[in-house]
Order: structure tokens, then C-alpha cells, then sequence
């Protein structure tokens, strides 16, 4: 076999592989709405959101016991992701990309900024302030923002392909979430609830094509470390001081945490959110940001299945018309003759 | 903190889906999917690396 022959192969695999990453991270991130949902109902979260909603208010109590439960998430996503790369070997890689501050620490600095307090915490303002199906369909349109970015910055391909695909994602997340958009938007929307939308694309969308920049120096796994214990810093020595500061019982409530049952549902949250980012932040790099995020959308559809075999929620039609679409769209991509495609990159 | 009466009731009150055992299965499919991420780690860093 001649070397054009060899790397052809290799090419091929690593495009493979790139969307089993991919799809991994869809199924994670579809799993990790389970313990996302039941970590409101426990202690020390439950008493905090009632605590605080008699003083201060519902929307102040969801906006502080959701600051909480995103920092706690973060820091077990760091625990998680220190066993990850400890078995891989990588800790060392890990330094390496910290101190290199210029090529890579501050890409994956701004990657937790736009991934954590814009994209998350713009999800539980849209869920607080307007409605659930708001958030998901808005969360559902960052592909759109990450590929146009990663086209625009750093010339990135769209195929045809890639974008029937998309097309049909988006328009399957559309159906899914339609009934419940056109309820909620009926009545009169907070500015408050929009901007909070906008928030979640803009987040997840950016942080996709900057940590597509940062790694084309950086290895995905030590890189996605980077990220999170970026955030655990931006949660806990940033927001959660300041919110202490304005007279909420952060620590309290921080300090209460350490309870067997809370302890473990926040540990799978963190497995599974960690290793979904993980999946998803090596998928970048082999098949590009465009067929990542939109592979990825479809965490929908997992959603929805999980829901039903755990929680028994039945999804109505309108969840399998899209769930359906959705899985076309995937097809469509899959289905991409990937041999002759050599770059990512124009 | 001790999990409150009221806690525990609708934590497991959620668990109520057509999966045997779903309080601890749920765990156990993280667990797997968790597991089988990991394992590709290391395979992809065998072949590429």
C-alpha cells in the first residue's frame, strides 16, 4: 500500500471516529438530563429555592439555586475529568497546556465564559423567565451559530450535505418544541426572557468555534479539562463570592451540600455531563464544528426516550415527528462519502 | 445536610418509567455509556498517537 493509500485510510478512520465522539456526546448529554432534573428536588437545592423565593422571589430564588447547582456541577465535572485524563495518562499534557497561556489557556478561558455563565445560566434565565420549550429550541439553533462562526473565522467546509442535515435537525427540534413555543409566547414576553434565548446559541455556538480554534494547538482531553476548571473558578470565585456579598447564603447552603444521596445524583450529573464534553470537544477537531453541533442536536431524542423509560413521561406526537426528523438529518450526514474529503478546512 | 422526608419522597416519586428498577438503572446506563467513552479514549490513542 503506498503512502497516499495509508493516509487515505487514516483519514477515513479518524472521520469515523470522529462521529462515534460525536455520538457519544449526544447520548451523555441526552442521560444527563436525569439527575439535572432530580437534583432540584433534593436537599440542600429544595430548601434553598424555597428559602430564598419567600424572601427575595421565585425568579431570584431559581436564578441563585441554579448558580449553585451549575457550580457544584462544574467542580464534579473537574473530579470526573481528573479520573478521565488520569487513566489516559494525560495529566501531564494538562500542565503542559496551562502554562501555556498565549496559544491555549485563553482560548479555553473564553471557551468556559461562553459555554458557562452566557450559555447555561442563559438557559435556566429563558426557563425561568418565558418557558422550557423556549430554551430547548433555542439551544437547538447553536449549531447554526457555531458553523457560520467556524465557516467566517477560520474557514471551516459546510457541505451540501452537512447542511440538508442541519436543516432537518433544526426543523425536527422546530416541531418538537413548536406547541410549546406558540403557548408560551402568547402571553407578553419579558425583554429579560428573550435576551436569556439569545444567550444559549450565542453561548454554546461561540464556545464551539473558539475551543475549535484553541485546539488546533491544544489535545482535546487536557484542553476540556482546562475549560472546566476555568468555570469552577468563574462560579466559585467570582459570581458565588459576589452573590455571598449581596446578602444571599451561598455558603450556607454550599456547606450543606455534603449528603450522601445529593452527592452521588451530582456525581453522575458530572459523569455524565464531563464526558459528554469530553466526546464532543474530540469530535471538533476530526469532523469539524459544522457536523459536530449538528450531530449533537439530537441529544433531543435521547431526551425524550429517557424520559419515558425512567421517569415514564409519554412524549406526544409531535415529539416522535420530530425525533424522526431529527434522525433523518443524522442520516444525512452520516451517510456522507468521507474517503475524498482530505481537510475540514477550505 | 440529611435528606428531608419530603425530599426523599419526590426523588424517588420521579423514578416511575417502564425501566425495572429505574432508581438504579439509570446509574448503571451513565455508568456503561461512561465506560464505553473511556474505552474509545484509549483505543483512538493506540491507533493515532
Amino acid at each position: 500500500m503506498d503512502l497516499k493509500a495509508v493516509l487515505k485510510n487514516q483519514n477515513v478512520l479518524k472521520k469515523r471516529s470522529g462521529y462515534m465522539w460525536a455520538m457519544t456526546a449526544t447520548i451523555l448529554w441526552g442521560l444527563w438530563y436525569l439527575p439535572g432534573s432530580v437534583l432540584w428536588v433534593l436537599d440542600p437545592f429544595a430548601t434553598m429555592y424555597g428559602d430564598i423565593a419567600v424572601e427575595s422571589g421565585d425568579v431570584a430564588a431559581l436564578l441563585v439555586t441554579a448558580v449553585l447547582i451549575t457550580a457544584f456541577n462544574a467542580l464534579a465535572v473537574v473530579v470526573v475529568l481528573t479520573i478521565w485524563n488520569g487513566s489516559l495518562g494525560k495529566l501531564g499534557e494538562l500542565k503542559r497546556t496551562m502554562r501555556e497561556i498565549h496559544p491555549c489557556t485563553k482560548w479555553f478561558f473564553a471557551a468556559s465564559i461562553f459555554g458557562g455563565p452566557v450559555a447555561i445560566l442563559g438557559s435556566f434565565i429563558a426557563m425561568g423567565f418565558v418557558g422550557a420549550a423556549f430554551a430547548a429550541v433555542a439551544a437547538l439553533l447553536y449549531p447554526v451559530v457555531g458553523t457560520i462562526l467556524a465557516n467566517r473565522w477560520y474557514g471551516e467546509k459546510i457541505t451540501k450535505r452537512a447542511l440538508v442535515g442541519m436543516f432537518f435537525m433544526i426543523c425536527g427540534g422546530i416541531v418538537i418544541f413548536g406547541a410549546g413555543i406558540t403557548g408560551e409566547l402568547g402571553a407578553s414576553v419579558p425583554l429579560i426572557g428573550i435576551i436569556g434565548g439569545l444567550m444559549i446559541p450565542i453561548g454554546w455556538g461561540v464556545e464551539g468555534a473558539i475551543a475549535g480554534k484553541g485546539l488546533d494547538v491544544a489535545e482535546p482531553d487536557a484542553a476540556l479539562h482546562l475549560r472546566f476548571i476555568s468555570e469552577t473558578a468563574i462560579w466559585w470565585v467570582i459570581v458565588i463570592p459576589i452573590l455571598a456579598l449581596v446578602g444571599f447564603p451561598m455558603y450556607t447552603y454550599a456547606l450543606a451540600f455534603f449528603d450522601p444521596l445529593v452527592m452521588m445524583v451530582m456525581f453522575f450529573a458530572g459523569l455524565a455531563f464531563g464526558y459528554e464534553y469530553v466526546c464532543w470537544y474530540k469530535s471538533f477537531p476530526l469532523i469539524g464544528i459544522a457536523r459536530a453541533q449538528g450531530i449533537t442536536i439530537l441529544y433531543v431524542v435521547v431526551v425524550v426516550v429517557a424520559l419515558y423509560l425512567f421517569f415514564g413521561s409519554v412524549p406526544d406526537s409531535s415529539l416522535l415527528i420530530g425525533g424522526a426528523l431529527g434522525i433523518a438529518g443524522a442520516a444525512v450526514m452520516f451517510s456522507e462519502d468521507v474517503t475524498e474529503e482530505e481537510s475540514i478546512r477550505t | 445536610m440529611v435528606q428531608s422526608e419530603v425530599a426523599l419522597e419526590t426523588y424517588y416519586s420521579y423514578w416511575a418509567g417502564p425501566m425495572p428498577a429505574a432508581e438504579i438503572t439509570w446509574m448503571v446506563v451513565i455508568l456503561i455509556i461512561s465506560a464505553f467513552a473511556l474505552w474509545q479514549a484509549r483505543t483512538f490513542a493506540r491507533k493515532f498517537m
